[in-house]
């Protein structure tokens, strides 16, 4: 098991299992003790689906075996940004979960609940794009300008590299993706068992969260589609505002040199909408702008 | 001259939600109102580790018994330092929950367009222990005002049944889906499932800015089909 690649399915019986780390409406994430050398040492998590998730083992083996067809280099850029299944589990024989590498730490926030209990919570979207008084209220530190527009940087390349290898992310939404404002900035895709390859089904359902929909493809998901979602993610994190679809409030952070981009990426005629390594150049050029206006 | 109205395009949508619990005196058995305590406590908890919903939602709580009482007029729920007093106490009136829900529903949703808001149709979580002591015509006809078609503010509810209430009265009441717990479930465990359905309807709602109550039913519940 030296190249880290576990076998395509895995009996979870095989593997010692911890404590439950979460619980979703889809199913419940427990902690992997000793993974039996599987992922090169890397730390995963099983997650096991409700029995009422209608799941499709072969979209999922299919999910699976896409990471282990890439080369090192890519598999290693994938693993660096997406929590990829690396192994379908079974349970009974049948598939019943999958194994995940564990979050790192630096994508985790402590918090003290108002019960006087102590949270770890994921650093998820929903905390860059969260109103400054929303976030002082929970003693959680903001993040200025030039490191927002550097994670947007961060998110556009990751999906790009989703993009150049026939991903489909389907589903956005302020809990899937994780941020981590350190250092140059790290961004994080979660919920990977739910996307799709291209001319293929998704394994598990992908929801479609209404405040994020494509009014251009109602009920689909494609990469068109999360173009138009990158476009609303670019503006949302700009203008920190959950709901929002108009592009003028991101003038502000984005300036108006980039605001057709925008507009063109919310479009409702799909082609109009511009690739994802389009966003790259703009949002690098103005990241670099507004932190060299803070250093002044 | 009155100055003219401002004009917001694309105001802020608010989802407003009603907690409206049975406080009866039943409640006070075998830690039924401490498990009513403790999920309150996870949901304010999981609103603070999920800011989006304090952006999108306003949660109230209501209490009833031989009356009701608004225990926690509506509110960002994170920021309250103080959770109310659940206090049972005597009768089980819906009469009295209705009446209270309805008044309330109306000037809360006055006050939030006056504020700017646009307002979803409000979300009721109706929960009860027992059945109602009123006049079955009596609650029906409250029931019947409080959901009628001219009422602007009327409520989608999904109800809840422990204990001793009939799953048929609340299958009357529950307007998008109904859980009943299953005979020899704790009433106390039913009512920390309870809590979990609430914040997980809370959370998915907000992130997906529609009132969602999607989602298996709870550990120890059947679903009643609502015809």
């Amino acid at each position: 098991m030296r190249t880290g690649l576990p076998p395509l399915a895995v009996d979870g019986e095989a593997l010692r299992l911890g404590q439950t780390l979460g619980r979703g409406g889809q199913g419940r994430v427990v902690e992997v003790l000793d993974n039996g050398g599987l992922a090169g040492g890397r730390a995963l998590v099983a997650k096991w689906y409700l029995p009422s998730v209608a799941l499709d083992a072969a979209a999922l083996t299919r999910l699976v075996a896409w990471r282990r067809s890439l080369d090192e280099a890519t598999r290693a850029a994938v693993d660096g940004v997406a929590c990829w299944p690396h192994a379908v589990l079974l349970r009974d024989g049948r598939a019943a979960g999958v194994l995940l590498p564990r979050v790192l730490p630096v994508f985790w926030l402590d918090l003290r609940l108002p019960s006087g209990a102590h949270g770890r919570v994921l650093r998820e979207l929903q905390y860059l794009i969260a109103r400054p008084e929303l976030l002082v209220r929970r003693g959680v530190p903001d993040v200025d300008a030039g490191t927002r527009l550097r994670l947007l940087v961060r998110f556009v390349e990751a999906v790009a590299l989703m993009h150049a290898n026939d991903v489909v992310l389907g589903d956005l939404s302020v809990k899937n993706v994780l941020f981590s404002p350190a250092g140059r900035g790290r961004v994080h895709l979660l919920d990977c068992d739910a996307l799709r390859l291209t001319g293929t089904n998704p394994a598990v359902g992908q929801p479609n969260s209404p405040g994020w929909d494509d009014p251009a493809f109602p009920g689909t998901q494609n990469q068109q589609s999360d173009r138009y979602k990158l476009a609303l993610t670019v503006l949302r994190v700009l203008a920190r505002d959950f709901h929002t679809r108009d592009p003028d409030d991101a003038a502000g952070l984005l300036g108006r040199e980039y605001l057709p981009l925008l507009r063109a990426g919310l479009s409702g005629d799909p082609d109009a909408r511009p690739p994802t390594a389009a966003w790259l150049r703009p949002l690098r050029r103005r990241a670099e702008e507004l932190t060299s206006s803070q250093e002044r | 001259m009155t100055e003219p109205p401002v004009v917001i395009p694309d105001r802020a949508m608010i989802l407003p939600i009603y907690l409206v619990c049975d406080l009866s005196s039943s409640m006070r058995e075998s830690g039924r109102v401490d498990a009513l305590r403790e999920a309150l406590s996870a949901l304010r908890d999981a609103i603070w580790t999920n800011p989006v919903v304090s952006d999108y939602a306003r949660i109230a709580v209501l209490g009833f018994s031989g009356s009701a009482s608004l225990l926690l007029p509506l509110c960002d729920l994170a920021v309250v330092d103080d959770l109310p007093e659940l206090a049972p106490d005597g009768l089980t009136s819906y009469v009295a929950a209705f009446r209270l829900l309805r008044r309330t529903l109306r000037e809360d949703s006055v006050q939030l367009a006056g504020d700017g808001y646009r307002v979803w149709r409000p979300l009721v979580f109706f929960v009860s222990d027992g059945e109602p002591t009123d006049r079955p015509a009596e609650w029906r006809a409250e029931l019947a005002e409080l959901l009628d078609v001219s009422n602007d503010a009327r409520p989608e509810i999904v109800g809840f049944a422990v204990g001793e209430a009939r799953s048929a009265t609340l299958a009357g009441i529950a307007t998008t889906r109904c859980f009943v717990a299953r005979t020899g479930v704790s009433v106390r465990a039913a009512i920390a499932e309870i809590g979990d359905v609430v914040i997980r309807s809370v959370v998915s709602s907000s992130l997906g800015g529609a009132p969602s109550t999607a989602g298996a039913p709870p550990d120890g519940f059947d679903e009643l089909d609502l015809l």
